[in-house]
């Protein structure tokens, strides 16, 4: 931490990430933003203790509704990952589970060697196999959205 | 909430032309509320009637506590940016800032020649010399160093360019995170207001056809990919299709429920885009234009 400050230096009062979205991947708005604040912990470009940007900030450069911000926010505080300071702003207080670069990997090697391999077999295109896991993933999210709220202290 | 804009059955006739019938929306405040419609639809006389340019033929409109909008009280509260010259004057720029800060109670002076400057607009160069964006820009800064409770914008983007489209839907954002400041604008420019509008009004020759919050609204449609026979098949009698030109095409058709829409793979999310073409379609949309 002590280094972040002296590496930040004179903007410590600027947040040490900018959001920006991709208006063309049709995921909403405010999950964009929590996806970048999850992807940032994860990489440890944002840590516990850092502040998000002010929320006047996020609207005046992305050009989207405040509400959208606060929604986003609001959700990350829900998840346990960010909390709210009357006045100060929203600082980051836990990280969403890491793993670790090997068990990326092994899981990452899984998918080609299984699943991904008997898709192709029998045919499947990239964007049939998009098309696929995004549609997995949102059956699997209706049945347990409890599943991404957990959270390592 | 309480509301900034209650419209109830308003109606405007101009001699033999009806432009609004009947129109019924609550604008709630600190909302960014969109107008959508084509061209005709009877945008312009709508918002003339909430700057109070206007008096509807029957039917009232009132903002904030009851202010009857044109009255000296809504006046103060109200800012508005029509769509076509909007300052016009022989005098200079300079000049018209000066005259705007002489005729409100209110004015930011300092705020307004900052943000001119910001935006390279001379002080001294004379309004009629200015460029169609440059005006819109100068009637845009005057409206905002009125500090006002509801802004009200007539096609703002029209005259500028994509980056200027984009700074000052931006800075608009920025005073609603600050000030809660209102806002209602129309457009034709659904993918520009998607980000930014919290609310929606969708006006069709005269008619609110749809009129709420957006989130709500996206989730009481769906689309579903067929003909109108399939998709009133979908809808199982819960749901009601909107989207009914070519009926025996295979079409994005958008259906609207109002119970809460069942799971069910064939039904897709809807954007704001989906909901406007719908709704608006016979207007000026192909078929073709809908995947897009």
């Amino acid at each position: 931490m002590e280094l972040d400050k002296a590496v930040n230096g004179a903007q410590s009062d600027q947040s040490p990430i900018r959001f920006r979205l991709n208006a063309s991947s049709g995921v909403p708005t405010y999950v964009q933003l929590i996806n970048q604040v999850e992807q940032a912990l994860r990489i440890g470009y944002l840590n516990v203790g850092d502040r998000l940007p002010r929320i006047k900030e996020v609207v005046e450069s992305l050009a989207i509704n405040p509400n959208t911000v606060l929604k986003a926010y609001k959700e990350l505080e829900t998840k346990g990952i960010a909390s709210g300071r009357p006045g100060v702003g929203t600082f980051i207080v836990a990280s969403p589970p890491a793993l670790s670069a090997e068990a990326f990997d092994k899981l990452r090697q899984e998918f080609i060697d299984g699943w991904l391999k008997s898709a192709l077999k029998v045919g499947l295109d990239h964007a049939d196999i998009i098309t696929l896991v995004q549609s997995a993933l949102e059956t699997l999210d209706h049945s347990s959205s409890a599943l991404t709220s957990r959270v390592r202290q | 909430m309480t509301s900034a804009i209650q419209i109830e059955a308003v109606s405007r006739r101009f001699r033999r032309r009806t432009a609004l019938r009947s129109v019924t929306a609550t604008i709630p405040m600190g909302s960014v509320t969109a107008l959508v419609g084509s061209n005709g639809a009877g945008k312009t006389t709508l918002l003339n009637l909430m700057a109070g340019l206007l008096t509807p033929s029957s039917g009232t409109i009132s903002l904030f506590d009851n202010l009857i909008p044109g009255s000296m009280e809504a006046l103060g509260k109200v800012a508005y940016v029509a769509q076509d010259g909007p300052v016009s004057t022989s005098r200079s720029v300079g000049d018209a800032v000066h005259i705007a800060r002489a005729f409100n109670v209110s004015f930011d002076f300092d705020a307004a020649v900052l943000r001119l400057q910001r935006l390279g607009i001379d002080l001294k160069q004379r309004v009629s010399k200015l460029s169609g964006g440059q005006r819109a820009q100068l009637a845009i800064t005057l409206a905002l160093a009125r500090t006002p409770d509801l802004l009200v914008l007539d096609e703002p983007l029209s005259s500028l360019d994509p980056i200027a489209r984009r700074d000052l839907l931006g800075e608009l954002m920025g005073h609603c995170a600050e000030s809660g400041m209102t806002i209602i604008f129309s457009s034709h420019v659904i993918a520009e207001l998607e980000r930014i509008a919290s609310h929606l009004v969708l006006i069709k020759d005269g008619e609110a056809v749809v009129a709420g919050e957006i989130d709500e609204l996206l989730g009481q449609h769906r689309i579903f990919m067929g003909t109108v026979a399939e998709a009133e098949l979908v809808s199982d009698g819960e749901g009601s299709v909107i989207s009914e030109t070519h009926p025996f095409t295979l079409a994005a058709r958008v259906i609207r429920f109002d119970v809460p829409p069942f799971a069910n793979a064939l039904l897709a999310p809807a954007t704001l885009e989906d909901l406007a073409h719908a709704y608006l379609e016979h207007a000026p949309f192909s078929s073709g234009e809908f995947q897009e």
